[in-house]
């Protein structure tokens, strides 16, 4: 059983989209706290990026790790295929690309900055979207 | 927007949730685990980061939106702190036995499991290991407190959860299933060492079929597709990882103890997104436990007269029928995609299986040999141990070439099934006691085992001291 709760209410992952959403823009963020939300991010893409290769890969052997790979990019996939369609893999390498490089210090070309930003944005609308779209708890009925 | 209710009302939300966590904090729990401790000081972490956002969001200046956005975000952090505290449900000392906490503690760190972890029951047919990975995101909060910051990092992440029945179900024996869950904690060290090399030619035969399924259903092999087939075949792959490590820590009491809980507990195929279905679970196990020149079934044969077979302790466990069939059935009432790649998923474990069988126990044989239960042990624990349990003598030491040790929680296992499936009629029946003759002996060897359990960790743990 995984304890995660649904993506849209997760606390931790609002916080990490959001908090990414501000660091692309390039808000001023104290250095300790942009690297800790750089290293969430670049950890939710990794495991994205790899996902998406596990998916792709034709063979029927689930190797180390991929059961969290294979959920990461679900959690694009739910929320994102429908705007990002095929181009999603592409697109979360090459977020994972530039997220790694920002963590490691490297200056981001702003295009690229502006790509992955809209990708966090349009996830986080999405998980809005989903948060207003859920049923109130249905009555539980105890007749047997 | 008038957000000032909204503040005081998510307050008192908050305010309510620290009293509760401060309730939960003072029970005791069994075998003063610190897990449970942990758990409650990262919600109560949470919660104090919610109280934080909540006066952020009342400061003079701030605009209506950004206030409304602050306290959003305090409700969200006091929901998950709700959801959490749930899994502290069940894990104090009176629902879960304290003497099964230490010994499963050790099972866990000599598998090399390094997560914090705790047990708790609920009263649900149902064992399951719960594991909560994002506590990092939870530090990402502006006004995340020193409070959520120290208790994150108390934590050994992931977070674990072991969850088994609750009194009517929580029978000794039936703890064996808790190495299942132990080898959730555990599955991807043990994918790390898969090979199927030597099954290609089956391999490639299994994905042909696959294919063949999946045009023959009209059912498109595209993203969603393979999302789906990747993850029930992971989802699959873990289950039989965690059987097989159950099995080599278990052996026969582990077959018992999963067959027996899924009898009592569902009707059903058991096949599904997460599981495959149990009578092949229940074949690979029975398989590993035929095998060798002389395996677990026939060392139980010899010394209690019981052949074990597939049904043994499960007749009530539906055999799925073949694939056409269950294609069939699944297709009636679950999506097609999931119908194509349930069914012919089954063919793929039946080869594969074993090697899975073989990736766990090379890792058990290169990181925890001695957990391993051999067929030997299992002759030695039944020679010294059976008869001597049916005059209640409880299994807490075993006699082997080093002298008298502790016995293990497999040995005392071990020991209460072949009691319990052979030896029943002949276990002394409680005095004075009205009721379910079958039922009260039943509990007394429930007690007898408790009593084992806890002797022997006393044992080896003044060994220890020595």
């Amino acid at each position: 059983m995984s304890m995660q709760i649904a993506p849209y209410k997760d606390p931790g992952l609002w916080s990490v989209l959001e908090n990414g959403v501000a660091v692309l823009k390039g808000e001023e963020m104290e250095d300790g706290h942009r690297a800790l939300v750089l290293e969430c991010l670049v950890s939710i893409f990794s495991e994205a990026d790899r996902g998406a290769s596990v998916v792709a890969g034709q063979n029927l052997l689930v190797m180390s790790g991929d059961t969290a790979a294979i959920e990461q990019f679900s959690l694009f996939f739910d929320y994102l295929a429908g705007p990002l369609g095929d181009d999603l893999p592409a697109r979360l390498n090459e977020g994972h690309a530039l997220l790694k490089g920002m963590a490691a210090g490297q200056v981001a070309a702003p295009e690229l900055r502006v790509r992955t930003r809209e990708m966090l944005e349009a996830l986080l609308g999405q998980l809005q979207k989903a948060a207003q779209l859920e049923p109130l708890v249905p009555m539980r009925e105890f007749s047997y | 927007m008038h957000p000032q209710s909204a503040r005081e009302s998510c307050s008192f939300f908050l305010a309510r949730l620290s009293a509760e966590v401060a309730r939960l904090r003072a029970q005791p729990f069994p075998g003063h685990h610190i897990g449970p401790r942990k758990w409650l000081n990262f919600i109560q972490g949470i919660v104090d980061s919610g109280q934080a956002h909540l006066e952020e969001s009342g400061k003079p200046g701030l605009s209506t939106n950004d206030s409304v956005h602050l306290i959003a975000e305090a409700e969200r952090l006091g929901g998950a702190a709700y959801r959490f505290m749930q899994h502290v449900a069940g894990a104090d000392a009176s629902q879960i036995p304290h003497q099964i906490v230490a010994p499963f503690q050790r099972i866990v760190e000599r598998l090399g499991i390094n997560s914090t972890i705790f047990f708790r029951s609920e009263h649900l047919p149902n064992y399951e290991l719960g594991t909560y990975a994002s506590g990092k995101a939870f530090k990402t909060f502006k006004y995340a407190t020193p409070s959520l910051i120290k208790a994150h990092d108390a934590i050994d992440w992931p977070m674990l959860i072991v969850t088994v029945p609750g009194h009517a179900m929580g029978m000794l024996p039936h703890f064996a299933v808790v190495g299942h869950e132990l080898g959730h904690a555990i599955e991807d060290k043990i994918k790390a060492t898969l090979d199927f090399s030597s099954k290609n030619a089956e391999i490639a035969q299994c994905k042909t079929d696959l294919h063949a399924r999946f045009k023959t259903a009209g059912v498109p092999i595209d993203t969603a597709a393979q999302v789906k087939l990747k993850s029930i075949t992971s989802s699959w792959f873990n289950e039989i990882i965690a059987d097989a490590i159950g099995y080599w820590l278990g052996g026969p009491a582990f077959f018992f103890a999963l067959c027996g809980f899924i009898q009592l507990s569902t009707k059903s195929y058991g096949i599904g997104q997460t599981h495959p279905p149990t009578d092949l679970r229940r074949q690979l196990l029975l398989q590993q436990m035929s095998s060798g020149a002389s395996s677990f079934v026939d060392v139980f044969k010899n010394q209690t007269g019981l052949q074990i077979a597939e049904d043994t302790n499960s007749p009530g466990i539906p055999k799925c029928p073949p694939s056409d069939q269950l294609f069939a059935e699944l297709v009636s009432k679950f999506p097609a995609l999931d119908a194509v790649i349930c069914t012919q998923q089954i063919e793929y474990l039946k080869v594969v299986g074993p090697l899975i069988y073989d990736s766990g126990r090379q890792y058990m044989e290169a990181n925890c040999p001695e957990l391993i239960y051999t067929p030997e042990r299992l002759e030695s624990d039944l020679t010294n141990h059976l008869d001597a349990l049916c005059k209640l003598i409880p299994p807490i030491e075993t006699l082997d070439v080093n002298g008298a040790t502790p016995a293990s929680l497999s040995t005392i296992l071990n020991v209460g099934w072949a009691a319990l499936l052979t030896r029943l009629d002949k276990l002394t029946a409680p005095a004075g006691k009205s009721g379910d003759a079958t039922a009260s002996k039943m509990e007394r060897l429930h007690e007898l085992l408790l009593k084992a359990t806890e002797l022997s960790e006393a044992r080896r743990l003044w060994e220890e001291m020595k």
